[in-house]
């Protein structure tokens, strides 16, 4: 594959990926949102059960925790479609310079900025994060000797 | 009118067993709970560690797998967790509707016998130590 050819190539549709990043990103940037959304509801629903207060709890996982979860596979699904749309833009390009994907992709790649890797604490507050690594990721003692243990007693 | 702490202690010692069943459901009812968010909370952090290696497809995947099946159990958990309010509350109702009192006047003596209950605020409404010693007595 000719270099010269294949950026003007992708010159030719430079509007289109452009377009296609610009989404992208926007899309990254709501999935960010609800991840954090559904991960704060996660902490303050394990709050509510440390206090005991059971319908709160329950309010919680039918509000909050719901809808976050439905913004987030609606985003998710947004990203599938954009993975296709990205996939169309090589594939032409791939027709147009008689070439295979493999070697379109890291050029078409170069040109977007939501292909750069970036850390993940990008999507998720550090804070949050290590308050939900500490109250809900961190191994619990197990709840039945325990229950024993108070059983015991009466 | 409040209610008598004797009479209260009586009316729950009846019911002592469904109470019993009740607090055993609840702890084990908050465990699932407690296991469904990490599980959900696990596979948000792969979500968020695929977005950033820009592994857009595995993201969209886990949003079908884990975050899904995390997400079903969480809300099976809390249902349960929901139905074992219903059923306290219809225990604390039988023992209102006996004692002639309100709801609320014999809900905290409901509560000072589940140990799924505790931790307890810090201004216990009733004296639970010494309610469940004098249960204990009797």
């Amino acid at each position: 594959m000719d270099p010269s050819t294949a950026s003007d190539a992708i010159a030719a549709v430079r509007d289109q990926i452009d377009d296609l990043d610009e989404d992208t990103m926007n899309c990254l940037s709501g999935i960010h949102g609800s991840v954090r959304q559904i991960t704060k509801a996660l902490v303050d629903l394990d709050l509510h059960l440390d206090e005991r207060q059971f319908q709160q709890a329950s309010d919680l996982g039918a509000g909050v925790v719901v809808s976050g979860f439905i913004a987030l596979q609606r985003l998710l699904g947004e990203l599938t479609s954009l993975g296709c749309r990205k996939t169309l833009i090589v594939e032409d390009l791939t027709k147009k310079l008689m070439c295979n994907p493999e070697e379109i992709l890291p050029l078409v790649d170069a040109l977007l900025a939501s292909a750069e890797p970036s850390p993940p604490a990008m999507y998720m507050d550090p804070g949050e994060h290590a308050l939900i690594q500490q109250r809900i990721l961190a191994p619990k003692p197990p709840a039945l000797p325990w229950l024993a243990l108070v059983r015991t007693e009466d | 009118m409040p209610v008598d702490p004797k009479a209260a202690a009586d009316a729950v010692a009846a019911v002592m067993a469904e109470i019993d069943e009740l607090d055993q459901d609840a702890m084990h009812g908050c465990s699932g709970v407690s296991q469904a968010l990490g599980e959900l909370s696990k596979a948000l952090e792969h979500v968020d560690n695929s977005l950033a290696e820009r592994l857009f497809q595995q993201a969209a995947d886990l949003g079908y797998g884990s975050v899904s099946a995390g997400f079903i159990f969480l809300q099976r958990t809390l249902g349960e967790l929901n139905s074992l309010e219903t059923r306290k509350a219809v225990i604390v109702q039988e023992l209102a509707r006996k004692l002639h009192c309100a709801y609320e006047d014999v809900a905290p003596y409901v509560d000072a016998v589940m140990q799924s209950m505790l931790p307890r605020p810090a201004q216990a409404p009733i004296d639970a130590v010494g309610f469940r010693a004098n249960r204990k007595k009797d």
